[in-house]
Order: structure tokens, then C-alpha cells, then sequence
């Protein structure tokens, strides 16, 4: 199921992990830019303007709450956000921040990719 | 002292005898007017003989009967049967002698006086008066000695013999005999003695009245004249010789009467001095001559009654006719000598009444003075310690009330040895309490926990010194009716919710419950420190059951509470950690075995082996994020209302059911059972319990899930069973702990944390059901749980 290609933006601070997810997306044709922590991702929403972002929320310099509460803040509309998050209660952690969606880590790359489109905005 | 009892008894009694013993032999020749001294010397001569016969007897069989007190005076201090029976007759004696030794003594005196009056008239014939009733005389003169001698000699002897019956009479209690010997009441011998007073005297004058009578009857000296003149009268007849006349009329004359011969017409013949007698009575001549000249042979009364005349007419042979002639004056009263014998009779009346008074009342008196000695010292002392008892001196009514004060002092001093020796225990008592109390302080206040307790009131009783600390008081004496508050405390639980106050440990085991490791916190304002208190209590029951108070023991547990919670967070930050390495092995392994088509065999299997080695990481990091979370308290559940049969059928189509076993759900209700819980823990806590019955059925089988409801009780239960290994007995206790592992160390060990029953039962608790289990080991085991009803 090919779908339109969407500008993602990882925030994730480990590499590794930010490498793997946007392997995975851009396997499937999506345009990943990836951030490190909170601040990165604010400069990175500024340059690309995602269609959607992974937000990690345990991140040095500034964590994926403050990053929420900053980017709703400078932007009118903002792109929906999926948590990935290693917290036992990722589900409250993402209604708390307002997000679409959860992923749980670790997480298994088909489930991430399926996450990915299900919450793909229709045009 | 021991050896002259006898001598000394006898010695003062014989001795204050002898001084009535000699007054009375001159009472008693004044009685017969034996004034002669020729006369009296023979009669004092038989009494003295008499005298000494009778008190040799007396004196001996006084010793006789007080041989035993001899004996047993000697033989004091000895310890035998023989002693026993020694003191025995020794107090017999001393009792009974004043009563029967009286008796003897008194009716010797009173026959003492018959052979003396015997013998009198036999030698004494001619004494006129003793011919007339002298045996009734002496009998009476005989009573009165019996009735003055009586009352004295037993008052002298009861007086010494006393004190010794007192001696043995000790003597006898001391070894628990009672007292023999004959019983005489205080009442019969006032009788006695009052008899005693009254007969002495009575008939002592009786005898004196007598005897005068005697000597002024009338009738009497009218025939003693008539006597006289028959006498004459044969003299006169048998010869006419004038001097055989004379010496007739001569021996015949007595100091009181004329004896004489003369005419018939009244003249004296002989003797010549009769003449000067008669001429000297006018008025007697004439009357004579009267008298002669009516009856040849009479006796007449002088009308002054001083005087009998008796004549006797002789037929007269030989010469002229001749009249015998007697004239018999009344004796002239010897005024001296009476006046010396009521003077005798005074003084013994004043010496024997007042010794026989002083004697008995001595005898009497001594006895009482006793008594009363010894009840004044109870009285003033109110002690009886170190009091003698009262030596028994009569078998009497103060022997009885002695013997009965005795008794009193031995009741009480019994009763005191009792009081004291209850005290002494008591103290005892007290002084082991006292000494346990201490003990018991000191190991109180030297332990690590706060030991609280509290009456029934719930008032604090006692705090130690551990429990003063916790409470951060200074001392007991800040130990209220409510010490947290007195604190300032506040007492919490570990949620943070604060403790009402009949919440408190204390206060609920003085409801009767028992209460073990409870956690609580005490937060104090003061110190912004609060305190872990992991506390145990129970109620303190009486001997009846009934609860008198509680005990509390609260521990400090802050340091474990504090280190517990630093491994629970190092748990819970670590698997957290954990989570995106385990991540990272993951999604690149399954990314590079899905995407590269290239993979060699090899390759592939080794992709695989990564995962699945990440996965069982996972699988721990899970267990231990669980952990944490219900350890630190901050699983948060969401219960909604969830089909429990689909849940089940979830569950079980989730777990990895090798193709050994069957997973079998069976409904014993067939309404659909709706469950208000959380679904994802409760497929959590179902899976694991599943899981460990697939685990412990290694050779495979049926596994059964029972599905049933209780409508009443509101709850929903679902059981899984297997027919497994089970578990021993003696390993179930534990099952629900955390780490706990039954199977350690056994053939059955197939690994694992101890962790799936643990959080099985924190997830169902926490959802207002309950969970436990039944096994037999080598037959399987069954756990069931149950959860609200929606």
C-alpha cells in the first residue's frame, strides 16, 4: 500500500534508534529529517514543516513535553505527533501531550511503519 | 527449792496450824471447866500426844500425795513419755490436793476431841458437869475446828501449791496434753468457804451456850444435890460413928456444894463448918426446917434459882434420927476466864478468817492478776510476740478463762506468724516484680522498636525509650491521651492517605485485632523527616479474657523504606533504559530480515536468534517495569467494563500453546459475564497464571479455565487448572511473594523470575478481586481469581 510521500521528522536522541526510524520510513518513500532533543526539533519544524512528527519524549536540553508545548505555541497548525516512548504508561504520556498516536518501545519496525500510515493526514 | 516442796508445804501449813492448834486445848478445858491444874496437866498431856500422832499422819500422807511433784520438779527438762506421764500425775496432784487434802485434815480436827472427852470422863468422873451431854458437846466443839480448819487449810494449800500447778501446767501445754485433775468452781468453793464462815463461829457459840446451859440447868443442880444426898444418905445408914459421918460429908463436898449431916429439926451435925456456911444464907434454915417437916426426902430449888437444897431422912437405928444434907450452889461465873476465852476466841477468829481470806483471795486473786497482766500488754503492745502464756493455778473458771486467754494469744500469735510471713512473701512478690519491672524496662528501652502501650481507655500506660524517639518526645512525661498529636504529628499511610484515628495500630488491637507488619508513615512538621514505622500489635487480655488494654510495637523502617524505594526506582530507571537498546537489537534485526532478500541461511538464523534473545530481554524489562510500578505504587489501572469471555478467549489464544497441551474454557454460567477491569492487566494477569500452568504441565495435558459467577457476592471467576507437578505443601506459603520461586532447586525448576503469581495478584487486587489457588503436589494445581461484575 504505496502512499503519498510525507516529510517526517524523527526526534529521537539516541542515533541509533533515530537512524532505524528513519530507515524504516524512508523505505517506504517518506522524507525523514531527524532531531536530537527538543530544541533541535523546534529549529527542524522551523526549516521542513512535517507533515508529521515522532517524538520521543525523554531527551536531553529539552524533553518532548516542553518541545510540544513550544511548537503548539509558534504554530497555528500543527502536524499531528506520534509518541514513541519507552514509559510503561506511553498511552496517558501521549494523551497528556496531546498526541495521535503512540509507539511503545521497543517497538517492532512493521507495527511502527503501520502506525506511520494509519495516522497519515487525508488531503 | 525442787527438793523441799513437801517440807516447805507442810512447814507453813502445819505451822500456821500450830498457833490455833495451841489455843484451842485451852478453849477447850475452859469448855469442861477443868481448872485444876492437877487435872489439866494429863489432859494437855493426851492432846499433845494426840496432836503429834495426827500431824505425823497428815504430814505424811501430804508428802504421799505430793511425790509426783517432787518427781517431776527433779526430773525437769527430760523429754519422754515417762516425762509426759510424770507431769501428768504431777499436775493431778497439784489440783487435786487442795481439794481432797482439806477434807482429811478438817475431819481430823473434828474427831480429834472424842478421845480426849473419852478419856476425860473417864478419869474425871467426879467433875459433875462432864457426866451431862459432854459427847454432844465435844461433837460440836469437834464442828467448829472441822469448819475453821477446812476453809484454812485449803486456802493455804490452793495459796502454795498454786504457782507450782501454774509450772506443770505450762509444762503440759507445751506438750499439747490437756490438763488432768478434778474441776472444783470458784461458785462451790465460795460455798464451801462461806459454809465454813458461818458453821466455825455458829457452832462454837453453840457449844459455849450449851455448856452453859449445862452448867446453870436448874434441873441439874437440883439432882446433882439429890446425888450428893443419896450418897451421904448410904453412908449414914451403913455406920452410926460420927466420924464416918464427917469423912463422908467431907469427901463428898465439892467447892460448889455443902455437904452435911443435921437433925431433923435442921441443926448440923457435922461438919462443924457447915454451920458457918448455912448461917450465912438467911432464910435457909427455916425453909429446911419447913421442908424436913413435909417429906422426909426431897429436893428443892432455892426460888433464886442460885441454890438447890436435897436432904434425905435417915431411918435412924443407931442414935437420934439424922438428915443428909446438900447444898449445891451455883458455880460463881469466872468472869477472868471467861473474859480470856472470848478473848482467845477473838483472836482466833481475827487471825483464821482474815488468813483464810488472805489465802483464797491470794489463790484467787493471783490467777486473775495474771490474766490481766498479759491481756493489759496485748492490749497496750496490740502485739502478742514473745507473750507467755498463763500458768493454770485452779481448775476453776479462771483456770478455764487462763486456758481460754491462752489459747486466744497462741489463735493470734499463729495469725500474726501468718500476717508476717503473707508480708514477707508479699514483699518478696514485690521486690521480684520490681526487679522484672526493671528488667523489663531496661530491655524495653533498650530496644530498636518503640513498644507503645495503652490501657483500656486507650490512655498510654507506657512508652519506651524507642518510642519516645519515634515520636521525637523528650520524655514520658509528653505522653498523652493522644501522643501523636501531643507531637505534632501526623500519622499517614504509605499512600499518603492520613490515618484516622481509629486506624492506629493501638487503637484497633484495643478492639481485639492483631495486628502484624503494618507500614505506616509519621510525618512531622517539625523535622520535615517522615518516618517509615512498620508496626505490630495485639490486645493484652485478662485472666478472664477480656481485653485490659493494647501493646504496640512500631520499627523505624525509614532506611529499608528509603533503600526499597532507591531499588525500586533503580529497577524501574534501568528498564527504561533498557527499552531502546532492546529496541534498537530488535528493529534492525526484524528490519534487516524482512527488507534484504540477500540473507544467507546462516545469516537469517542468526538475525533470528538476536530477536528472540531481545525479546526475552524485553520479556525481563517488562516483568521488572512491573515490578517497579507496583512496588512504587504507581501502576495506574483504568477499569472499564470488559467481556470477560472474550477477554479469556484473548488470552488464551495468546499464549504460546504448544501443541502438547489443550487450553479448554468451560462456563458454568451461561449469561455473559461483564467485568469492570482494566483488560490489558487483567489478560496480564491471566496470562501469566496461564503460563504458568503450561509451564508446570511439562508433559503437556489439559489446562482448564473455568469461567462461573457469583451474583451475590457481585463477582465474577475464572480458575485456571492444569494437571501438572503442583506444589509441595510446604512450599505453597509463600506462592504471592515477590522473587519467590517454588520450584528452586527442584526437578521442576524451569526457570523464571518469581515474578508472573506476584504481579497476578497485585493486578487483581488492585481491581477489587481476590485471587488464590488449591494444589496437591504430583496432581496439578488450580488458581482462580476473581473481579467485580460490572
Amino acid at each position: 500500500m504505496q502512499t503519498a510521500s510525507l516529510k517526517v521528522l524523527v526526534v529521537e536522541d539516541d542515533p541509533d534508534l533515530a537512524a532505524l526510524e528513519a530507515e524504516l520510513l524512508e523505505e517506504h518513500g517518506h522524507h525523514v529529517e531527524v532531531a536530537y532533543n527538543g530544541r533541535e526539533a523546534l529549529a527542524a519544524v522551523e526549516r521542513v514543516a512535517p507533515d508529521l512528527i515522532l517524538l520521543d519524549m525523554k531527551m536531553p536540553v529539552m524533553s518532548g513535553r516542553e518541545f510540544v508545548e513550544e511548537y503548539r505555541r509558534a504554530q497555528p497548525s500543527p502536524a499531528p505527533i506520534v509518541v514513541v516512548t519507552a514509559a510503561d504508561d506511553a498511552q496517558v504520556r501521549a494523551a497528556e501531550v496531546g498526541a495521535s498516536g503512540w509507539i511503545a518501545k521497543p517497538f517492532d519496525p512493521d507495527a511502527l511503519v503501520a502506525n506511520v500510515m494509519r495516522l497519515i493526514p487525508r488531503p | 527449792m525442787a527438793r523441799s516442796l513437801t517440807a516447805r508445804v507442810a512447814a507453813i501449813a502445819f505451822g500456821v496450824e500450830l498457833v490455833f492448834a495451841m489455843a484451842i486445848p485451852l478453849a477447850y478445858l475452859h469448855l469442861f471447866a477443868i481448872e485444876r491444874g492437877e487435872d489439866r496437866a494429863p489432859v494437855l498431856a493426851i492432846i499433845a500426844a494426840l496432836y503429834v500422832v495426827r500431824t505425823a499422819a497428815l504430814i505424811g500422807y501430804l508428802a504421799w500425795l505430793l511425790r509426783p511433784i517432787d518427781r517431776w520438779l527433779a526430773a525437769s527438762g527430760s523429754s519422754s513419755q515417762a516425762a509426759a506421764d510424770l507431769a501428768r500425775s504431777a499436775a493431778r496432784a497439784a489440783y487435786d490436793t487442795p481439794l481432797l487434802f482439806p477434807i482429811v485434815w478438817a475431819t481430823s480436827w473434828l474427831l480429834f476431841y472424842l478421845p480426849v472427852t473419852a478419856s476425860l470422863q473417864r478419869w474425871l468422873a467426879d467433875q459433875i458437869p462432864l457426866s451431862a451431854r459432854a459427847g454432844e458437846a465435844t461433837v460440836l466443839f469437834g464442828l467448829s475446828c472441822f469448819a475453821a480448819a477446812l476453809p484454812l487449810s485449803y486456802a493455804i494449800l490452793s495459796w502454795l501449791l498454786g504457782p507450782v500447778a501454774g509450772r506443770i501446767s505450762l509444762s503440759l501445754r507445751e506438750r499439747g496434753l490437756p490438763l488432768p485433775g478434778r474441776r472444783l468452781s470458784v461458785r462451790a468453793r465460795l460455798v464451801v468457804l462461806s459454809l465454813s464462815l458461818i458453821t466455825a463461829p455458829t457452832s462454837w457459840m453453840g457449844v459455849h451456850a450449851y455448856m452453859s446451859q449445862v452448867w446453870t440447868a436448874q434441873r441439874d443442880l437440883a439432882a446433882r444435890a439429890g446425888l450428893l444426898a443419896d450418897a451421904l444418905a448410904r453412908e449414914l445408914e451403913r455406920s452410926a460413928d460420927r466420924a464416918v459421918w464427917e469423912a463422908a460429908a467431907r469427901s463428898l463436898s465439892t467447892p460448889l456444894d455443902l455437904v452435911a449431916v443435921a437433925t431433923t429439926d435442921g441443926a448440923i451435925v457435922v461438919p462443924s463448918d457447915a454451920e458457918r456456911e448455912l448461917a450465912a444464907a438467911p432464910g435457909l434454915r427455916p425453909r429446911l426446917a419447913r421442908a424436913l417437916s413435909r417429906a422426909p426426902a426431897d429436893a428443892v430449888l432455892d426460888p433464886s434459882a442460885q441454890r438447890a437444897l436435897a436432904y434425905r431422912s435417915t431411918p435412924s437405928g443407931a442414935g437420934s434420927p439424922a438428915v443428909a444434907l446438900v447444898i449445891s450452889r451455883q458455880p460463881v461465873r469466872d468472869r477472868a476466864g471467861e473474859l480470856l476465852t472470848l478473848l482467845l476466841f477473838a483472836l482466833i477468829s481475827l487471825s483464821w478468817a482474815p488468813i483464810c481470806a488472805a489465802f483464797l483471795a491470794g489463790s484467787i486473786a493471783r490467777p486473775l492478776g495474771r490474766i490481766r497482766a498479759v491481756v493489759t500488754r496485748i492490749v497496750a503492745r496490740g502485739d502478742v510476740d514473745r507473750l507467755g502464756r498463763i500458768p493454770i493455778f485452779h481448775r476453776d473458771e479462771l483456770g478455764e478463762l487462763a486456758q481460754g486467754v491462752n489459747e486466744m494469744i497462741d489463735r493470734l500469735q499463729a495469725s500474726a506468724e501468718r500476717i508476717r510471713r503473707y508480708g514477707a512473701d508479699r514483699e518478696q512478690a514485690l521486690a521480684v516484680a520490681a526487679r522484672r519491672a526493671a528488667e523489663l524496662d531496661a530491655v524495653l528501652d533498650n530496644m530498636v522498636e518503640g513498644v507503645f502501650a495503652c490501657d483500656r481507655s486507650g490512655a498510654i500506660t507506657h512508652m519506651n525509650a524507642a518510642g519516645l524517639r519515634l515520636l521525637e518526645l523528650s520524655s514520658a512525661g509528653a505522653v498523652s491521651r493522644a501522643p501523636m498529636e501531643a507531637g505534632g504529628l501526623a500519622a499517614v499511610h504509605p499512600d499518603g492517605r492520613p490515618f484516622s484515628p481509629a486506624e492506629l495500630p493501638l487503637l484497633r488491637a484495643l478492639a481485639g485485632e492483631v495486628i502484624v507488619e503494618e507500614d505506616g508513615v509519621l510525618e512531622n512538621p517539625g523535622s520535615h523527616r517522615p518516618v517509615f514505622l512498620r508496626s505490630s500489635a495485639a490486645p493484652i487480655r485478662d485472666a478472664t479474657g477480656a481485653i485490659a488494654g493494647a501493646v504496640a510495637v512500631a520499627r523505624d523502617v525509614t532506611e529499608v523504606a528509603e533503600f526499597d524505594r532507591l531499588k525500586d526506582e533503580f529497577i524501574r530507571v534501568a528498564a527504561h533504559e533498557l527499552k531502546t537498546p532492546v529496541a534498537i537489537l530488535k528493529g534492525y534485526a526484524r528490519t534487516l530480515m524482512r527488507t534484504d532478500q540477500m540473507l544467507s541461511v546462516r545469516s537469517r538464523r542468526m538475525l533470528e536468534a538476536i530477536d528472540r534473545g531481545a525479546e526475552r530481554i524485553n520479556g525481563v524489562v517488562e516483568d521488572l517495569l512491573d515490578i517497579s510500578l507496583a512496588r512504587l505504587d504507581t501502576l495506574h489501572l483504568s477499569p472499564v467494563p470488559v467481556d470477560l469471555d472474550e477477554l479469556v478467549r484473548a488470552t488464551v489464544a495468546g499464549v504460546g500453546a504448544s501443541e502438547l497441551h489443550r487450553v479448554v474454557i468451560r462456563r458454568e454460567d451461561p449469561a455473559p459475564l461483564t467485568v469492570r477491569a482494566d483488560s490489558a492487566r487483567t489478560r496480564q494477569a491471566l496470562g501469566n497464571l496461564l503460563n504458568n500452568a503450561l509451564k508446570y504441565s511439562p508433559g503437556g495435558g489439559t489446562i482448564e479455565v473455568v469461567l462461573s459467577s457469583d451474583r451475590v457476592r457481585g463477582e465474577a471467576q475464572a480458575s485456571v487448572r492444569d494437571y501438572g507437578v503442583g506444589i509441595p505443601t510446604n512450599r505453597q506459603g509463600g506462592i504471592f511473594r515477590l522473587f519467590y520461586r517454588a520450584h528452586t532447586d527442584t526437578p521442576h525448576d524451569y526457570g523464571g523470575m518469581g515474578v508472573g503469581l506476584f504481579m497476578a495478584k497485585e493486578l487483581i487486587k488492585r481491581q477489587g478481586g481476590r485471587i488464590w489457588f488449591e494444589s496437591r503436589e504430583g496432581e496439578g494445581s488450580i488458581f482462580s481469581f476473581t473481579l467485580p461484575l460490572a
